[in-house]
């Protein structure tokens, strides 16, 4: 099942974001409209929203523990780990802390 | 936000839930742990001060390993993070949830005692996390939206979530599927489940078991017979293909099948008509097929003693059920799962087992699978007036375990414990789960010889004998206080993990056993009736691999289970040839 992930990591040429979240979770919720926010800032986005107990093995191996989480990859290499609950303003902070919102 | 906020300048409190890890003088990217709550550190099986003072990265544990990450991330970049939900296994093997904050603080002074700061500077840059132990609500929570259930199937293991991926895909296709896996395991769930995730989920499942019946009865079973056809059938009779018309078919244990049924079989399935049984026209069905069997199809293809075109036309999809020692990660879903179902049905609800008790059912290999952790936990929990079960509920169990199941026990596993832990004793027979060493080494002693054991003190009294053969157990207890499980270890020498039961394995076993198949079970630590089950399924003749080990001169008959106790009483010499 992550090997449909790590596919279109690699295959997607923009960039990939990956929201890890777990339907138990009140944090989860919160974070659905993350993915809307990022397409305004970029138009190359592809979002995959997977539930992170399906994945664990593969979050793991991206030092990923538990959830929500969000990776951004770009040329199928992780750029950016944004752990826990966060906001508009924090997911653009980190977004261009990591060079990610340049044109 | 949380990132506009400033950073932290302050000394840090001694909460009870904050970790705080600092860097070293030399190596500013490893992080020590200055500070870490006893509760925390228990977790990984270990006190604050054994952990205090360590790279959190080498303290071996799965929380450990998650906070590792937490604090990189943070020192790192700066950002803290906010309600990150770790689930992971404690040391003692419980699933365990803790909501994570964490930020990043630039002056933090140690305290002067700390052993991290020994090595740090005066004030330096430092990270603070604040977990909370979450672990019964995400319990609750998961229980609440049935996680980790898929259609009566309990678990969340990799090769169980690959098994529900499976019944998706394979489901809602028509095609026939070969459902394999051992006793146990929950075949017909999986095969319930396919059915579910049909188009044919409205129209019936009609399951047989090929084992069930005689070969004469079983045809009339499968396909119908006529008013007259045989003596007895007075009326005429639907068959279980045309009661699964429009369904599913669901045969069980296909291995068993003979060769006749499997030739009329293969002609229903490859033109969609049935004849029953002293019947004159034939029928037209629609049924999907899905059989399963504990048996290597591809092994009794081999020896010609199932068709070929029969298995290739059934195994167009395959899903094997994984046992229950092969996916250790879901044994406490499924304990909870049927704790819960069984206190509903005898009205005790919130009945949970302690983590030694747990522990204790980790060890064993479950060669029954679900079934047998099912039956086992309906068992004590009849036996157990108390909320809480402790691992002495199963003492009767484990001695007959150890009894009948030779390889049952995680071997491995106990030598490890055995070599690491102390064996510590705790109070003869006191019947309550006060967490001491006792129980320790009462594992250590469950049906095992080796180093250490004869030195162990009786746990408990001598326990009623639950066989016969228990019986002759005092008949070898060595003068001046023998125990039971010393003389456990002379009755069952050391066991193996059952090795791969494969021809060449088994020669080897018989020879090395001098043609003895009790003592070539042993070897291979196996019961007899299972590898009795394993030379007829590869084909092996006792005859020949008896006459394989079997010694030129004097040999000495087989003992059977039945036969004189003291003939027990030296396995040695039963050894050698």
């Amino acid at each position: 099942m992550s090997d449909e992930i790590e596919r279109l990591i690699h295959s997607h040429r923009g960039m990939v974001v990956v929201q890890l979240t777990e339907p138990i979770l009140d944090a989860a919720q919160e974070m659905d409209w993350v993915a809307t926010e990022i397409r305004e800032w970029r138009s190359d986005v592809q979002v995959v929203r997977a539930e992170f107990s399906l994945h664990r093995d593969w979050a793991r191996h991206y030092r990923v523990h538990g959830s929500p989480c969000t990776l951004v990859f770009r040329e199928g290499e992780l750029r950016l780990r944004v752990k826990g609950r966060f906001g508009r303003a924090h997911l653009r902070a980190a977004l261009e802390r990591a060079g990610l919102l340049d044109p | 936000m949380a990132e506009q906020r400033e950073p932290t300048h302050q000394m840090v409190p001694t909460y009870s839930d904050l970790i705080v890890l600092v860097p070293t003088r030399d190596d500013s990217r490893l992080l020590l742990i200055e500070q870490i709550p006893p509760w925390v550190a228990k977790w990984v099986g270990k006190t604050p001060r054994e952990i205090e003072g360590e790279p959190i990265g080498g303290v071996a544990g799965e929380i450990t390993e998650a906070l590792a990450a937490v604090g990189d991330d943070v020192f790192n970049d700066g950002l803290p993070i906010e309600d990150y939900c770790i689930e992971f296994h404690d040391a003692m093997g419980n699933e365990r949830a803790a909501v994570v904050s964490a930020q990043r603080v630039e002056d933090y002074r140690p305290a002067p005692i700390s052993r991290a700061s020994a090595r740090g500077p005066e004030t330096c840059r430092a990270v603070l996390i604040r977990v909370q132990d979450a672990s019964d609500s995400v319990r609750q929570r998961r229980r609440a939206l049935g996680i980790g259930q898929f259609h009566g199937l309990v678990g969340r293991s990799r090769p169980m979530l690959e098994v529900f991926h499976k019944i998706e895909v394979y489901g809602p296709t028509d095609a026939s599927v070969i459902i394999t896996g051992e006793t146990g395991t929950g075949k017909e769930l999986v095969a319930r489940a396919l059915h579910e995730r049909s188009v044919r989920r409205d129209k019936p499942f009609v399951a047989v078991n090929c084992t069930a019946l005689s070969e004469e009865l079983f045809e009339s079973e499968l396909f119908g017979h006529e008013r007259g056809a045989f003596t007895g059938a007075l009326r005429s009779h639907k068959g279980r293909f045309e009661r699964a018309d429009k369904g599913t078919l669901f045969l069980d244990e296909i291995g068993d099948m003979s060769s006749r049924t499997q030739a009329k079989l293969l002609r229903t399935l490859e033109q969609g008509t049935i004849e029953r049984v002293g019947g004159e026209q034939e029928q037209r069905v629609d049924v999907r097929i899905l059989a399963a069997t504990n048996m290597s199809l591809e092994q009794m293809v081999a020896v010609r003693r199932f068709r070929a075109d029969l298995y290739h036309r059934l195994s167009v999809f395959r899903i094997h059920v994984p046992p229950l020692r092969e996916r250790p990660g879901d044994l406490s879903l499924l304990v909870e799962h049927y704790l819960r179902l069984i206190g509903e049905r005898y009205g005790r609800p919130d009945v949970r087992l302690t983590p030694d008790a747990m522990r204790l059912l980790s060890e064993y290999h479950w060669p029954g699978n679900v079934r047998e952790l099912r039956n086992v936990l309906e068992r004590v929990f009849v036996e157990t007036r108390g909320q809480v079960i402790g691992r002495n509920a199963f003492n009767e169990w484990v001695r007959e375990r150890d009894y009948l199941s030779a390889g049952g026990w995680n071997v491995e596993r106990l030598e490890l414990q055995r070599s690491a832990a102390p064996i510590i004793l705790g109070p003869a027979g006191s019947g309550e789960e006060t967490g001491g060493g006792g129980r320790e080494s009462r594992a250590s002693g469950m049906g095992f010889g080796g180093p250490g054991l004869s030195d162990a003190q009786p746990l408990y009294p001598t326990p009623p004998a639950p066989y016969p053969l228990a019986l002759s157990r005092e008949a070898f207890a060595p003068a001046g206080g023998a125990t039971i499980d010393a003389v456990y270890s002379v009755e069952h020498p050391p066991s193996r993990k059952p090795r791969d039961l494969t021809a060449e394995s088994i020669r080897q076993a018989f020879a090395e056993a001098g043609g003895n198949a009790t003592q070539a079970a042993r070897l291979l630590g196996v019961h007899k009736a299972t590898l009795y089950r394993h030379l007829k399924a590869l084909g092996l003749k006792r005859k020949d691999l008896e006459s394989v080990g079997a010694p030129t001169a004097d040999p000495r008959p087989e003992p059977s289970d039945e036969s004189d106790p003291s003939d027990r009483s030296d396995p040695s010499d039963r050894a050698e040839p």
